[in-house]
């Protein structure tokens, strides 16, 4: 059991906001994931947790700040850099050292070695890791303490396939076991598949904390989708019980605002003969797109383009 | 504080560089041990000879090549932490921060300070083996022998504590080397002929003796201003030289130590 309160975190470069009394939650039991645009301030976030930045607010773990904890390895494992390490000591020197602060037997530095795949190169001088070798280096330093919580910035970077795979299944079964996971990343299809609850954030601010299902449900992109020959009545049906309705291609409806089962019984109090009803769910990247709309800090040009794209196939 | 301790050593000992350091300091050392000894065969070098041959060349070099590489283990201690990013793995493992820099501190020091006495002993052995030579008959009297090898490990601590300071203060390991060597070399250097060549700052020319790098070095003399036949200039005495790089030493740690408070990891 371990839960992580982040409370009025705040942090400016001279006139620049990069985090703005920012608060949230991290429940033990799942993964959490932390999501925002370039720049949002999830990194600058992640060293404030940990007392790396100075800055303002409070983040506890259990109750206790981290400058607090007795052994903070033991209790909380950060990643935080891909290749902070130095180039000519071994891997397993480089956990080794970490372990000495930390009350770790010597021993422990090759188990999380094994762990990571990386005890075939335990002696070799990490100068000329990979960015994902590095990434398996910096888990296992995380993991050196066997810590209740994990707080991983971005570890996904770097990793192939099997290995974003491999850390998926590592950090679920993880959570499963009642520990703590907060871990950001780009890649929202992975997040999809890993997160349970979410903390977005656009601009160092929170935009968003919850569920994952809570967070794609309330996307636009999720909606009733109606099929029928004939579906005048419903829509006047439908537009008198307030539901946000658009035209689809082929002459159906998508419907925000009412549940299947409300849109079905609305249908059959009209007499309406539907030849389909769904429930369409946005995607994490959609939802996660409009909840960060304005929010980014390096703005694109092909995303309005896109998003005009997207807006006229619909 | 016990873990930062840990950490510090565990770091010391598992980077290559302390050991070359430690080798090229050594080899520095018995080299300089074997040119006096070799002198010594031929000249009545007295106790003078000794004390130059205990601390690496002693006040006849520009600058003591041991001391700059204890610099340069000062500077690594911190310097590495920033240009490689382990700052912060040091700090997820000991968050106390005070904790940390003190243990960097007294690690590089009491290290610098081992390394010290070893080259001492490594020069003082090369003599006593060196046949023929006449400087290490009478075992090491205070004066100067012994006070100037006990100012050389300090200088040793001294410069390494120097350069730890430096790295903290710019947080960039080659601008830390690059003060490391330029401050004494060129800097000092300047400074002191400009203080003492300039008619018009005669009146001010005292202040060549708090120069802390020159203050330093005076811990390691053996001949008084003037003694071997040149101008005299203002100078520190032996223990006037340690007091003032010590204070200039201390003053640099307080800033970095406030830095490394104070700032973002």
């Amino acid at each position: 059991m371990a839960v992580i309160e982040a409370r009025g975190l705040g942090k400016r470069y001279g006139s620049t906001v990069a985090v703005d009394d920012l608060s949230f939650d991290v429940r033990s039991g799942g993964v959490t994931g932390f999501l925002g645009p370039n720049g949002s301030g999830k990194s600058t976030t992640i060293r404030l947790m940990l007392g790396l930045d100075r800055g303002v607010g409070t983040t506890t773990f259990d109750g206790q700040r981290f400058v607090e904890l007795d052994h903070p390895m033991q209790q909380v494992g950060a990643l935080l850099d891909a290749k902070a390490f130095h180039p000519t000591r071994t891997a397993r020197n480089h956990l080794r050292v970490l372990a000495a602060a930390s009350k770790i037997s010597k021993r422990r530095a090759d188990d999380v070695l094994e762990f990571v795949g990386l005890e075939s190169v335990a002696t070799k001088k990490p100068k000329n890791f990979s960015l994902g070798m590095g990434q398996r280096l910096g888990l296992a330093a995380a993991l050196l303490g066997e810590p209740h919580t994990l707080i991983l910035d971005e570890p996904a970077n770097g990793l192939d396939p099997a290995g974003i795979q491999w850390l998926r299944s590592f950090l679920k079964d993880f959570a499963a076991k009642g520990h703590t996971v907060f871990v950001s990343s780009h890649l929202l299809a992975e997040m999809a598949l890993m997160a349970d609850q979410l903390v977005v954030i656009g601009r160092g601010r929170l935009i968003t904390s919850g569920p994952v299902e809570a967070f794609v449900s309330a996307a636009s992109g999720t909606a009733v989708v109606v099929r029928g020959p004939d579906l005048a009545a419903l829509r006047e049906a439908l537009d008198r019980a307030d539901a946000k309705v658009t035209e689809l291609p082929e002459g159906a409806l998508g419907v925000v605002g009412l549940t299947q089962e409300e849109v079905g019984d609305l249908a059959y109090e009209r007499n309406v003969h539907l030849h389909g009803l769904m429930t369409r769910t946005a995607s994490l990247e959609e939802a996660f797109l409009e909840a960060t709309a304005g929010s980014e800090e390096f703005h694109l040009d092909y995303r309005a383009s896109s998003a005009e794209t997207e807006g006229s196939t619909r | 504080m016990t873990a930062a301790l840990r950490y510090e050593v565990a770091r010391l000992r598992t980077l290559r560089s302390t050991w070359w350091l430690l080798g090229v300091s050594i080899v520095v050392a018995a080299g300089i041990g074997m040119i006096v000894a070799w002198a010594a065969t031929a000249n009545d070098l007295g106790d003078n000879g000794l004390a130059i041959a205990l601390s690496a060349g002693g006040e006849f070099s520009p600058v003591p090549l041991p001391p700059v590489l204890a610099g340069l283990v000062g500077v690594f201690a911190l310097g590495h932490e920033y240009r490689y990013g382990t700052i912060r793995p040091a700090l997820s493992a000991v968050p106390q921060r005070s904790s940390l820099m003190l243990a960097k501190v007294v690690v590089t020091g009491v290290w610098t300070a081992i390394v010290g006495v070893a080259l001492v002993a490594v020069a003082y052995l090369v003599l006593l083996v060196f046949p023929g030579q006449n400087v290490a008959a009478n075992g090491i009297p205070w004066d100067p022998a012994g006070r100037v090898a006990l100012g050389f490990v300090v200088l040793m601590v001294l410069w390494a504590l120097v350069g730890l300071g430096l790295a903290g203060l710019t947080r960039n390991l080659p601008a830390a080397i690059v003060l490391l060597l330029v401050i004494p070399l060129v800097v000092e250097g300047i400074l002191f002929a400009v203080l003492n060549f300039v008619p018009a700052l005669a009146d001010i020319s005292w202040l060549t003796k708090y120069l802390p790098f020159g203050a330093g070095q005076a811990m390691l003399t053996t001949f008084s201003p003037g003694e071997l036949g040149g101008p005299e200039f203002e100078a520190a005495t032996p223990l006037e030289g340690g007091i003032i790089f010590a204070i200039f030493t201390a003053a640099l740690l307080g800033v970095t130590w406030v830095l490394f408070e104070r700032k973002d990891a």
